[in-house]
């Protein structure tokens, strides 16, 4: 069991960053070939008085180009399509990691036992929240199963539109699995509040590498 | 009726400590089905719908390109720079510090991490040569706040979303008012590095400017890139964004070689999360949002301005105010998907420009980074520190004041905020 959580987490880290680096680079290539076979043109103009076959050359490279930069008119859909599942799949990462802030300042002030009770409504809100979302994008997404609409600029791949949807029932079902692991570590006082972000401390955890690599090279 | 319920169930989940994103979207739901038609599918719809905004798809690769700079070496090379430059003046390092964080922000669009980025080096910098902690704490602290107002912003990206203005026009406009800014600290610190005989750096040498220079540019040509690019209509903002994100790890992993391999999917994962949180956040803030427009709360707020006579410089001193009490307790994003909608509206039947507006609210945002309870600023340099909550406060109070009267030029003068995106035609 403990083994099997781990494989998952290892999963999941590895998913966000191939979903993140996915997205990134598939906008970069799209950038570059949109905007390389313009330059590939000017060449092939300013090379067209003096040297016909070289312009020929540049011509033809531009003409490709611009044909690859048209092909890919999926770019756009398909990071819109990896956008919505790196965000919809990380939010239960978010809540693994304790990534989501709050304010837990009022709640800091109370004594140990209330905060114990607050943390368990809070956690208790959360699944409701979670439990919510889950049930109506499932709704959402059995209806457009039933329709079976390919996806705008991604259909011609065989991808429906519920298959892109598909990620915001599965990735609430996530959510609300690791709100309730967060109720069941508070209820065994492992725990004390929903375990909130602290962007200060990510922010250290760069600079905190930086100055590693820092040492490490000195 | 409707509205007094939307915000009191947004205050009571936020205080009890529940995630600000859950608060936002529960709040904005249980209203939508406790008074609306709308079905709960509508919920799901709306909150989908974020992810297919095509402005916002820059958060994350903003984010990534920061992630990269500040482990990637980008920030120690931009402060040596800052330093041969500007170090053998009175207060040097401290200048320096204003300056490295000008640059970060130009490259980064956001200010914790700007804050963190620099201040980790900075600040101890300074503490080694003489400077009192709380003085070099309480400069990085709000010179880091430029990290929004110096294009690229992720806030602006924001703003820009919520009321479909331009994002390539809101960054030319950032531009005067956050180098004015960071003079202006500038020239606050060297009048209290006279008076308290601060130290300043034996002046660099030509070549050791010029090696400092060429080491840090790399990291300057970034700059070029994406507001070059977006102003030549080479890359739309969210190009320019991935094209920053690219590049940004190309001098990390190749150039600099101050990472390996190995670290960086460390790198990429630590910049989804941030996307992560933040995206989960607007996307609840757009949902709440949602429904301030169906119960056409900004059609009436509009209305009751307008007949009540309000001057556009009594508006914009209550926007001011509302936003200063709003960025004490909310994070940046929500703020400004929540309130913009409303705002808007208003903001153009007196004929203030959209543009102007959002500057203005970013410089806002920029004051609630350092203001308690919710200041991710304060936390970020307390974590960088090692000085509490309290004593970074208090650091950063003073300059705060200076953050303040700022505020109130860039309300009052729009010319500092529209003159260069208008000498630019945009």
């Amino acid at each position: 069991m403990q083994q099997l959580r781990l494989i998952w987490d290892r999963f999941e880290e590895g998913f966000i960053v191939f979903l993140l680096t996915a997205m990134t680079l598939v906008t970069f290539v799209y950038v570059i070939l949109n905007n390389f076979y313009t330059f590939f043109y000017s060449l092939g103009d300013r090379f067209e008085a003096s040297s016909v076959g070289l312009s020929e050359f540049f011509f033809t490279i531009g003409d490709f180009i611009l044909d690859m930069a048209q092909d890919m008119t999926w770019s756009n859909a398909l990071t819109k399509a990896l956008f919505a599942w790196l965000l919809f799949f990380g939010i239960a990462y978010g809540v693994r990691v304790g990534g989501h802030i709050g304010i837990d300042a009022l709640v800091k002030l109370a004594s140990k036992k209330t905060q114990k009770y607050i943390a368990l409504l809070a956690c208790v809100i959360s699944l409701g929240y979670a439990a919510l979302i889950t049930v109506a994008s499932f709704e959402w997404v059995s209806a457009l199963f039933e329709v079976n609409i390919g996806a705008d600029d991604l259909g011609q791949f065989g991808i429906k539109q519920w298959h892109i949807t598909l990620i915001v029932p599965l990735g609430f079902t996530l959510v609300f699995i690791r709100f309730a692991e967060i109720l069941v570590r508070i209820l065994r006082n492992e725990q004390i509040g929903l375990g909130l972000a602290d962007e200060a401390a990510d922010a250290m955890k760069l600079s905190e590498q930086k100055t590693n690599n820092k040492e490490e090279q000195q | 009726m409707t509205i007094l319920f939307l915000f009191m169930a947004l205050f009571a989940l936020m205080f009890i400590g529940v995630p600000v994103a859950v608060s936002l979207g529960l709040a904005g739901s249980v209203t939508i089905m406790l008074f609306s038609p709308d079905s709960v599918r509508s919920l799901a719809i709306k909150l989908f719908e974020t992810s297919e905004h095509y402005t916002l798809l820059a958060i994350p690769f903003f984010l990534l390109a920061g992630s990269f700079m500040t482990t990637g070496g980008v920030a120690r090379r931009l402060i040596d720079f800052a330093n041969a430059s500007v170090g053998h003046i009175r207060g040097g390092l401290a200048i320096g510090a204003v300056m490295a964080c000008m640059l970060f922000a130009a490259l980064s669009g956001s200010s914790p991490a700007t804050v963190a980025a620099v201040g980790s080096i900075a600040i101890a910098g300074m503490v080694r040569s003489g400077y009192p902690q709380p003085f070099a704490a309480g400069i990085v602290t709000n010179a880091g706040t430029l990290g929004i107002l110096i294009p690229p912003s992720v806030v602006m990206v924001v703003y820009a979303a919520a009321t479909e203005t331009s994002v390539g026009k809101l960054f030319m406009a950032g531009v005067v008012p956050g180098v004015l800014l960071g003079l202006v600290l500038m020239v606050a610190i060297y009048v209290i590095a006279v008076k308290k005989n601060l130290p300043a750096l034996p002046k660099a040498t030509p070549r050791q400017w010029f090696a400092a220079a060429r080491k840090a540019a790399w990291g300057l040509l970034l700059m070029v890139i994406i507001l070059g690019g977006i102003y030549s209509g080479m890359f739309t903002p969210t190009e320019a964004a991935a094209v920053a994100a690219v590049y940004s790890a190309f001098i990390a992993l190749f150039v600099y070689k101050d990472m390996t391999f190995k670290e960086a999917p460390k790198v990429v994962l630590e910049a989804a999360k941030l996307s992560i949180m933040l995206m989960f956040i607007i996307a609840n803030a757009m949902l709440f949002a949602h429904v301030l427009t169906t119960e056409q709360i900004p059609q009436q707020i509009t209305a009751m301005v307008l007949e009540a006579g309000l001057q556009p410089w009594m508006f914009l001193l209550a926007v001011n105010i509302l936003l200063l009490i709003a960025g004490a307790f909310m994070e940046p994003s929500a703020i400004i998907l929540i309130l913009a909608p409303i705002l808007f509206p208003i903001a153009i039947e007196l004929g203030v420009d959209p543009i102007h507006l959002g500057i203005i609210m970013v410089v806002n945002m920029e004051i609630g980074l350092i203001t308690p309870p919710v200041g991710l600023n304060l936390f970020v340099t307390s974590a960088v520190t090692g000085m509490s909550l309290a004593e970074v406060i208090r650091a950063a109070m003073p300059w705060l004041m200076l953050l303040l009267g700022f505020l109130v030029l860039v309300t009052y003068v729009p010319s500092i905020s529209m003159g260069l995106p208008n000498l630019l035609g945009m």
